[in-house]
């Protein structure tokens, strides 16, 4: 993690509010993550990204108006150097199969945030050499 | 033994979407109340103001799945414990809606009439909260609800129609329902929740004397119709 470098900037989109908060709050305590905003579907985070697209993306895969598989193939043709991490409660073969396909990490929702900080880490092509930020003390 | 082997595997179809359903359903909110929890920890005081509210309502949604759980299962001793009352279909309808709010915001509401039911006041909010609920997340345009007094073998009736539009129902998907866990898993699954809802209304309203009965609007979308005891 290069401690110089300005903060990944992240979006998160997430339909269910309270997901959507724990997600942003975790992503926050990170010294070099900052949320710089969050929407509620799969469209809203095609639309953020045309207009100002962030380092990273957070896609929730199930949420209405455009779900979060179809918003990834939509980001990774229009802006092929978008990080992306999915987010999921429960990962089937055919959500596991699309993510590979679009070589994008999968995560699963957990109350521990080190799987998803890392991810987006590794999406920002920040992950690995050096020493990175204190994440967790258990 | 063809029959007894065919049975065997129908219930272990039926459990394996039992268990998927619900721990699919039970493990965003646990995660969350978990996770919520975590960023409390390490955050400090600083983060209360916006995580209480949070950990409040998902606690209170994790305690739902499982009443609707145990209900749907039968569980005599999950359903509700208050005396018959006269309520106000309307208000009931009203304030349900209200609470809905993270839910219902931007979908339209039309009441038509009022009837007054007899009818414990948490069980009457329970089975309004999941048929408006469904009529919202399954159907098309506005949810209409019309209340009416009725009469079925001599007694006075208060009869609750919830009706929105939606997709053209066939009469073996209206069967499953009120039948828990006999949707499909992807169908239960491409929304939030267990998929219980009419079958826990269905359950309720034989509880307090009265039954849901659904068809299939001409068209498209439900029609759930629920009858119950009238002072």
């Amino acid at each position: 993690v290069n401690a110089a470098a300005s903060p990944i900037r992240v979006l998160v989109a997430e339909d269910e509010p309270d997901a959507r908060l724990l997600m942003e709050l975790q992503l926050d305590l990170e010294p070099d993550i900052e949320v710089i905003a969050t929407v509620e579907d799969g469209l809203a985070a095609v639309e953020y990204c045309r207009r100002d697209a962030p380092d990273v993306v957070v896609m929730d895969l199930l949420m209405p108006r455009m779900n979060g598989l179809e918003a990834i193939a939509v980001l990774r043709e229009e802006l092929p150097e978008l990080g992306l991490v999915a987010c999921t409660a429960v990962a089937g073969e055919v959500v596991r199969a699309h993510t590979d396909a679009h070589a994008v990490d999968l995560v699963l929702k957990s109350g521990d945030a080190r799987g998803l900080v890392e991810a987006v880490r590794r999406a920002a092509g920040r992950a690995g050499g050096g020493a990175g930020p204190v994440m967790d003390e258990d | 033994l063809a029959d007894a082997h065919e049975e065997a595997e129908k219930l272990a179809a039926v459990r394996g979407r039992v268990l998927a359903v619900v721990g699919h359903a039970l493990r965003t909110p646990v995660t969350t109340i978990r996770g919520l929890v975590e960023v409390l920890e390490r955050s400090g005081p600083d983060a209360m103001g916006r995580v209480l509210p949070s950990l409040t309502r998902t606690s209170r949604l994790m305690e739902r799945l499982v009443d609707d759980l145990l209900i749907a299962s039968d569980v005599v001793t999950a359903l509700p414990v208050r005396a018959p009352e006269p309520m106000s279909a309307r208000g009931t309808v009203r304030s349900v809606w209200d609470d809905l709010d993270d839910l219902t915001h931007g979908h339209e509401l039309h009441i038509e009439g009022d009837t007054e039911a007899m009818v414990g006041p948490d069980g009457l909010r329970w089975m309004l909260r999941h048929l408006l609920e469904n009529a919202v997340k399954y159907g098309d345009g506005p949810v209409r609800v019309v209340l009416r007094d009725g009469e079925s073998d001599a007694e006075q009736r208060a009869v609750i129609e919830v009706s929105s539009g939606g997709p053209q129902l066939t009469a073996e998907e209206l069967v499953t329902f009120t039948e828990p866990f006999f949707r499909e898993e992807s169908a239960v699954m491409a929304a939030h929740g267990l998929g219980l809802g009419l079958a826990v209304t269905a359950r309720l309203a034989v509880h307090a004397g009265g039954e849901l009965r659904l068809s299939a609007r001409p068209g498209g979308g439900l029609d759930a119709i629920l009858t119950l005891p009238a002072p």
